[in-house]
């Protein structure tokens, strides 16, 4: 019974005194966080409105991309607040490295071990969303030149099928689920063709029979009475 | 051969069956209005598999008395070359181009290896002006069908009329007469790796020419009858080439059409005459049905590039059979200023853009043969001009229009 209640009560100020110094470090980084993602924030408001990010995003169709998620902000501001929140949590996660705790360094080095693997699928869904809305106008106004009736619907069955492609393509980058992604994907994509296949072929036999009409008769009317438009 | 003084090209690509005429045609004009000129035919090919540069060398001239008033001085070399770049009449040109300057050539003309109805007069009246008269760009005027080069008369004469104030009446008509200097010039600009080197060669010529201030008149040539184009060749895709290559060049000119605000006939050469047109079959059950197609799927894509007035006047439209069917030539030229801006803009892909236009136009060409079934070849004409003045008019609205898209 010699730890008496005074050696105690040292003990747990000495522990408090040495954890002072970690938590002062770990008040002045987020303070500092917060000074440096708003002139970071600020910095690429900036930049992004000397190079017209919002004109580009409206020709991209991000900008249509906001606001049917009911986002009420410019491109360049979206962009602005995750620059910003992403410099707050980095800060946050370096002051938290300051208190030298074992469970936190863990869980911090994780973190950053999994943020490339993060970045890379947001690329991947955005190259998606991107490419499914370019390739998907392109099939119209192809399909409409080509005179296919249901234009509109087919564009939009591709669009969401490349959606669904690079969509599977992201989650599997980030590792959540690897199997059931690939058996969920392998199973919606192979159901997508197959209903697309079932429906056209009886929902829609009237559709495939307007294109294969087109396909056919076109050639044989058109070879027995071809049309004189000289355009040029 | 070191010099020459006159140089006809002749682009071709598997056009057997009709370039033995071409080259008659234009041996004849060089030997009977050039006799004392050293001439050259330059053949420029793509790689024709059915024995067109062949039939190149094989032909000559035959029954020289029935056409010449005298003998030559000098016989009618001829050159038959493949071009290199992208495949298309733009890279022959460059040839051509590079072989007139290697020549040092006073006069060239080109002409396309697809006419039936060309004569050795064409040559006289392609080189002349530039020879004798000091011009340096000559544009063909022709006789056509009222339904024939509906693109040119539609679109490009209009729109390039309104823009640069010239009246040259077929500024892609694929036939044309240059100086020497010019075809350097051509050859200074680097654009053969674009649709320049595609459809759109024609009214970059002409442009070009315009443009930069070269002396430009037109000749008429009679009725143009050529072989049928390639029935693959897409019609969207020569609207993206040829539109696209004006509404490029506008970028290019925005300087030199943004001063003028009216436009001046050019000298013309040749006599006039009335010419016989077969008749010809046109789909308007099929087009306007493609353009009903367009005005029900293609609006999202439309809403980016048309204002929404126009928006609503189309969807009115398609209310109207194919008999009843018009097409206001004011909403005409307020969707083609709107595809000009959308294209400078930049509001999507343009390409996209372009292919777009297709069942517009279209539309547009069914109300013009609504609009002319019972007209003559001069009523026809009125209905263009009428067309023309309303470009002219409408100009204000594309100047307005023009910066204000590059600030948003």
């Amino acid at each position: 019974m010699g730890y008496s209640w005074s050696e105690s009560l040292l003990d747990s100020w000495n522990k408090i005194a040495s954890f002072g110094p970690d938590l002062l470090h770990l008040i002045v980084m987020v303070i500092l966080g917060f000074i440096v993602a708003w002139i970071l924030k600020m910095v690429v408001r900036y930049l992004l409105t000397l190079i017209r990010f919002d004109v580009l995003s409206y020709r991209l169709g991000f900008s249509a991309a906001l606001a049917k998620a009911s986002i009420n902000r410019t491109p360049t501001e979206v962009v602005g607040l995750v620059i910003y929140w992403c410099a707050l949590f980095f800060f946050f996660m370096v002051a938290l490295g300051t208190l030298n705790i074992n469970a936190v360094d863990n869980l911090i080095a994780s973190i950053f071990a999994y943020i490339p693997q993060f970045v890379i699928a947001v690329f991947v869904f955005l190259l998606g969303y991107f490419l499914s809305r370019f390739l998907s106008r392109a099939a119209l106004i192809g399909l409409v030149n080509a005179q296919v009736r249901s234009a509109r619907l087919v564009a939009s069955l591709f669009q969401i099928l490349i959606l669904i492609f690079f969509l599977a393509m992201a989650i599997e980058q980030l590792g959540i689920a690897r199997g059931i992604v690939v058996a969920t994907f392998s199973i919606s994509f192979g159901g997508v063709v197959l209903a697309t296949a079932i429906a056209f072929g009886l929902g829609g036999k009237e559709i495939a029979k307007d294109i294969l009409e087109r396909r056919f008769k076109s050639v044989k009317e058109e070879k027995a009475k071809p049309d004189e438009f000289s355009h040029l | 051969m070191k010099e020459v003084d006159i140089l006809v090209g002749i682009p071709s690509f598997n056009n057997a069956r009709t370039i033995p005429h071409v080259v008659r045609a234009v041996s004849a004009g060089l030997a009977k209005y050039f006799p004392k000129h050293r001439t050259l035919l330059v053949n420029s090919d793509g790689g024709s598999t059915d024995g067109t540069p062949e039939l190149v060398q094989k032909t000559i001239l035959e029954d020289l008395d029935i056409l010449l008033m005298e003998h030559p001085l000098y016989p009618v070399h001829k050159i038959v070359t493949p071009y290199h770049g992208l495949p298309g009449k733009g890279s022959a040109f460059r040839t051509i181009f590079r072989i007139a300057r290697a020549l040092n050539a006073k006069a060239c003309a080109v002409v396309d290896s697809d006419l039936r109805s060309i004569t050795p007069e064409w040559i006289e009246l392609l080189i002349e002006p530039v020879l004798l008269h000091g011009y340096d760009f000559v544009a063909p005027y022709y006789k056509r069908h009222k339904y024939d080069g509906t693109i040119t008369n539609s679109i490009v004469y209009p729109l390039s009329r309104a823009l640069y104030g010239k009246r040259i009446r077929q500024p892609i008509g694929g036939d044309f007469g240059f100086s020497g200097s010019l075809a350097n010039h051509y050859l200074q600009k680097k654009v053969y790796d674009t649709d320049v080197a595609r459809f759109g060669i024609d009214i970059w010529m002409t442009t070009t020419a315009v443009a930069d201030g070269f002396r430009t008149c037109q000749s008429f040539l009679g009725a143009k009858i050529h072989q049928a184009k390639d029935p693959g060749a897409d019609l969207s895709d020569m609207l993206v080439q040829v539109v696209g290559s004006v509404f490029h060049l506008m970028e290019a000119y925005q300087e030199v059409w943004a001063k003028v605000s009216s436009s001046e006939a050019v000298k013309e050469f040749g006599f006039q005459f009335e010419v016989g047109l077969e008749p010809i079959h046109v789909n308007l059950e099929r087009m306007l049905d493609n353009f009903k197609h367009g005005v029900t799927d293609l609006i999202p894509i439309w809403q980016k590039i048309l204002s929404n007035d126009v928006l609503v006047q189309l969807k009115e439209t398609t209310a109207l059979n194919v008999m009843e069917f018009r097409f206001p030539i004011e909403l005409w030229v307020k969707i083609v200023y709107d595809f000009t801006l959308a294209y400078h803009r930049r509001t999507m892909s343009r390409t996209h853009m372009l292919k777009s236009l297709t069942p517009l136009y279209l539309g547009r060409c069914v109300s013009f043969v609504n609009e002319t079934v019972d007209s003559d070849a001069e009523e026809v004409e009125d209905k263009i001009e009428a067309l023309c003045r309303e470009f002219e008019t409408q100009k204000i609205y594309l100047l307005t229009n023009w910066e204000k898209g590059k600030r948003s």
